[in-house]
């Protein structure tokens, strides 16, 4: 480790050292020279060794008149504090293995949360000047949209933004987030690609591990060069790492194209928090890899991102202003109601809309992952203020032979810096494991796609947990050691160890207390976002299990409407013709739980806004095991041709009649008369900060355009098992087409309530972490209390008092501490679970049982903790106790 | 902890930073050559004690008035450390050396006020 080595290769460090040998040689050799002028007279080369040294006089005083003079003497103090430090934790090693556990859980909460939240808004990206990077975006109202945002580019507008901008250079077009269908050597599989400018590689100062990049010639002619650069695995995957792979094809999406590079294995593409890049073409090209729209003649396709630098000494204002001119003076077709102006962001994290999503998210992690350092904190500062008090007379001693009480504090301060340092070692240690956990949440999205996040601990990360090192341990360090080295000198020396509930008390049990409230807080949110996270499995309004889920795109091979269709119907009767399979289904590509899509208004009751757009194939309802209250579900008769149906969820029945009953009942949503065929229950799963959501479900195959469809197959057994079956018998149907997402369907719902279900998660984890850590806290107050009670008991018990009644005595003196901790919590608790709303799926922010539960479990634990103390208490000899001392 | 030397030292001190900076005008030499020379010359009369005579040393190069270096012995295979005057250091002892003559003539008009006239 480089940066070990530089702190031992430190300045001052270094050079005291070679002074301290330098001097030691200096009196060698006059301490020898003088015994040799010695030795000329009679007496022996021993005894003119001597009297070298008489002649010299005290050498262990120069010597420290020596280091005095260079300063030495302060180094040396600091390393006697060390050793003195060590040697004291080492002497209770108790007290330091409860302390050191709790200042690494802290950091490495701390250090994990921080280094994701530093991939996601502070890390630039692996490539040349990273800083230079500039992500352009175009401003204003994309298609389809309601509100300004932010756009990508249609090729002409990046075309002319790229050819007259002069603030900004190397402007790079990309479509990083292509799905490609890839087939080479008679397999197919779907990686995600991105369609790219010419300059992309050397603007980003990539070079290419095997063949070449694009060459700008392959980017000015629509179509013609079909060449591709591959990333080292797929390279590794798909071709076993051959290097004839250059000049060999591969085709894409139904097109052959010519591999001519391949790219390095760091190298994952410049849009972290999506899919790795494993496939890159250039622009001209992006008909191939974007099927959608064609960005070449229409304004409204924008599916280009755009990215370039800005170059030294130039203001990003500068180049905003430029580039807004450019876009809105760019020529559109008539008609043209998109983006007018440009919005510039520096490439620093992931995208700002992407993070955006992750922020509440991250502050709330942030905020658990600092709750839990400040209960270490505490903890450490109770541990540490208990052991001052046991050292009292030591310390008394110390200041009574004339130690300074900044000495003192120092000492004191050194051993919880060491106690922080070590303990932040080994949280760093324990991040490299947690990260990977933490990041298991984030690596694949509800559509099944891995994404890359950079974690790797920067110096960045080091720094901060260096500085929280430092922090925690001036935090629960300084406060006892003020505390404890309060100059009483004469009470202490006298011996008192009476029943004194001194200052120090008072603060531990505010510290307690403190620590109460807080895990309070904490078990009852966890206890919330767990229930929501088992009612999401569970409870499900739909029927997750035992679902197995596939995505097929024709529209990737550009079929037309009437094939995919045909396509579809024959490979439905495929599946059902299955072992296994209970029923199939499918619906339009939104996605089965998907929680947004279209906007469609009911008329007669003006702009009152619904979500609608549900295209579903029949058997859908019971495949997802949705119950139907009313009417019946689509079939095989809604089609093309056959009275337009619709099926409504229970909210929007009620929209449209709240008293009656709406099956058959026609109504007109979006401009379309629709006949009621069914109503089915909500199968909206709706957080508590939701409001329902009036549905409309119309049947697929009343849509002559639909080409994909996401399929749902209810299996019997593990539907993930079933999936190579599945897929196989798709190939049989047709093997060309793209199969994608395949997955469970309980792996979807998880992947979209994956900020519930990890909030559900690191709360859990972390409130079973506070809940041992106040326990710990409040044993070790009571454990004090009734050490220094003991004689006090013992006169008690001599009186006649039950040890029953001392275990109550005890008790009591720690419910005091206890409740009002708890109350603390309850009120702080009210006002903290109502913003975890957006999270709470199934369960209010104030439901009265989580509370109920969250503070027995609390009651229990602190029970518990003082138990023990008060059956020792109980056990108190009163002949030893007054005999003591 | 650094000791406060009584004040005998102090003033011996001064006299023996000027000491060593006037031996080594003569050249660079290493802490037991000064040491010999300041015997040697004064006939035994002043006998430095040899402790005294480092910490001295490392305060004048300290103050910049003495440079060091390691330097192997003309007259034997070893090295040893030399120190030699800095500009500053020939400086000071200009100035030191009128201070003491100063301070010395003024004793002298106090103890043998005679001769003066």
């Amino acid at each position: 480790m480089s940066w070990w080595r530089s702190l031992w290769q430190w300045r001052p460090w270094s050079s005291w050292q070679r002074r301290e040998a330098d001097f030691d040689r200096e009196l060698r050799n006059h301490l020898d020279l003088e015994a040799e002028g010695q030795q000329d007279a009679t007496i022996s080369p021993e005894e003119a060794g001597y009297a070298a040294r008489r002649a010299f006089g005290n050498i262990t005083l120069v010597k420290e008149d020596v280091r005095a003079i260079w300063g030495w003497t302060s180094v040396e103090g600091i390393i006697q504090d060390l050793r003195y430090a060590v040697r004291m934790l080492g002497k209770s090693p108790a007290f330091t293995a409860v302390a050191l556990l709790s200042v690494t859980l802290g950091i490495a909460a701390n250090t994990t949360v921080f280094s994701l939240i530093d991939a996601m808004w502070f890390r630039t990206l692996p490539v040349r000047d990273p800083e230079q990077l500039i992500r352009v975006y175009a401003w204003g109202l994309p298609k389809g949209a309601n509100r300004p945002g932010v756009d990508s580019f249609s090729w002409p507008l990046y075309d002319a933004v790229r050819r007259r901008s002069t603030a900004l250079t190397d402007l790079v077009a990309h479509y990083s987030t292509a799905p490609l269908q890839v087939s080479a050597g008679g397999e197919a599989s779907e990686v995600q690609g991105a369609v790219v400018s010419a300059n992309y590689f050397a603007m980003l100062g990539v070079q290419p591990a095997l063949g070449r990049f694009f060459v700008p010639e392959e980017d000015q002619v629509r179509g013609r060069d079909a060449v591709a650069v591959i990333s080292m695995g797929l390279w590794q995957r798909r071709f076993g790492g051959d290097s004839t792979v250059l000049g060999r094809s591969i085709t894409i999406n139904g097109v052959i194209l010519r591999i001519i590079g391949i790219a390095p294995e760091e190298f994952h593409g410049i849009v972290p928090g999506t899919a790795a890049n494993d496939l890159w073409m250039p622009t001209m090209m992006l008909e191939t890899g974007y099927r959608w729209c064609n960005a070449f003649n229409d304004d409204d396709c924008a599916p280009l991102d755009v990215i370039g630098r800005l170059p030294p000494g130039r203001r990003l204002g500068e180049a905003r202003a430029e580039l807004s001119a450019i876009i809105a003076n760019a020529d559109t077709a008539p008609g043209y109601s998109g983006p007018r102006s440009a919005f510039l962001d520096r490439a620093i994290g992931l995208e700002q809309y992407r993070r955006n999503q992750y922020t509440n998210h991250m502050r709330l992690m942030a905020a658990i992952a600092a709750l839990l350092l400040i209960l270490a904190c505490t903890n450490v500062a109770g541990l540490l203020m208990a052991r001052g008090v046991a050292r009292h007379r030591e310390l008394a001693v110390r200041l009574s032979i004339g130690a300074g009480r900044f000495r003192l504090v120092r000492q004191l301060l050194t051993e919880s810096l060491v106690l922080a340092t070590a303990g932040s070692s080994l949280g760093l240690l324990l991040t490299l494991w947690t990260r990977r956990l933490l990041l298991s949440f984030y690596a694949t999205n509800s559509e099944g796609y891995a994404s890359f996040y950079d974690l790797r601990i920067d110096s960045l990360t080091l720094t901060v947990s260096l500085a929280l090192a430092i922090l925690t341990g001036l935090l629960f360090g300084l406060v006892p050691a003020i505390q404890v080295t309060k100059p009483d000198v004469a009470l202490a020396l006298k011996g008192d160890s009476v029943s004194r509930i001194g200052p120090a008390s008072h603060v531990r049990a505010g510290l307690v207390m403190a620590q109460v409230a807080l895990s309070l807080v904490m078990i009852v949110s966890a206890g919330l976002l767990a229930r929501s996270a088992l009612h999401i499995e569970r409870d499900a309004t739909f029927d997750p299990h035992g679902v197995a889920l596939l995505r097929l795109r024709p529209k990737l091979l550009q079929y037309p409407p009437a094939h995919s269709q045909a396509f579809i119907k024959d490979v439905i009767r495929r599946l059902d013709a299955l072992p296994g399979v209970e029923s199939v289904t499918f619906a339009r590509g939104i996605g089965l739980v998907w929680k947004s899509c279209c906007l469609a208004y009911l008329p007669e009751r003006g702009k009152e806004a619904m979500r609608a757009d549900y295209h579903v194939a029949p058997h859908y309802f019971s495949t997802l095991r949705i119950p139907l209250l009313a009417g019946r579900e689509f079939d095989e008769h809604d089609r093309v041709g056959s009275p337009p149906v619709a099926i409504v969820n229970q909210t929007l029945a009620r929209r449209i009649d709240p008293n009656g009953s709406v099956v058959g009942r026609v109504f007109v949503a979006d401009g379309k008369s629709l006949q009621v065929a069914g109503v089915v229950k909500d199968s909206y799963l709706l957080s508590a900060a939701d409001t329902p959501v009036p549905l409309l479900y119309t049947p697929f195959w009343q849509s002559p355009d639909e080409t994909d469809a996401r399929m749902a197959i209810r299996v019997h057994g593990d539907p993930r098992a079933m999936l190579p079956a599945l897929r196989h018998a798709i190939a049989e149907v047709d093997p060309q087409v793209p199969v994608t997402e395949q997955m469970t369907m309980l792996d979807q719902v998880r992947g979209v309530f994956m900020q519930a279900r990890l909030a559900a998660a690191v709360l859990l984890s972390a409130s079973v972490l506070a809940l041992v850590l106040s326990a710990v806290g409040l044993y070790g107050v009571m454990a004090y209390m009734v050490g220094r009670r003991t004689r006090e008991i013992g006169v008690r018990m001599a009186l006649g008092a039950r040890p029953a009644s001392v275990r109550g005595l005890v008790l009591k003196q720690s419910m005091a501490v206890v409740a009002p901790g708890m109350a603390i919590g309850v009120i702080a608790a009210l006002a903290i679970t109502r913003l975890l709303g957006s999270w709470l799926y199934g369960v209010g922010a104030t439901d009265f049982w989580t509370f109920v539960a969250g503070g027995s479990v609390l009651a229990a634990a602190a029970l518990i903790a003082s138990w023990i103390p008060a059956r020792r208490a109980a056990r108190v000899d009163p002949i030893a106790a007054l005999r003591c001392d | 902890m650094a000791k406060k030397p009584p004040d005998r030292i102090e003033l011996l001190r001064g006299t023996l930073d000027m000491l060593i900076l006037r031996t080594l005008q003569f050249g660079p030499a290493h802490g037991h050559e000064i040491a010999k020379h300041i015997q040697r010359t004064t006939e035994d009369v002043l006998q430095v004690e040899h402790g005294s005579l480092y910490p001295a040393l490392h305060r004048l190069e300290r103050r910049g008035w003495l440079a060091s270096k390691w330097e192997i012995a003309k007259d034997r295979n070893r090295e040893f450390k030399y120190y030699r005057l800095t500009t500053i250091g020939r400086k000071q002892l200009i100035v030191q050396e009128s201070n003491w003559k100063q301070l010395a003539g003024a004793i002298a008009r106090i103890m043998w006020p005679a001769e003066e006239g």
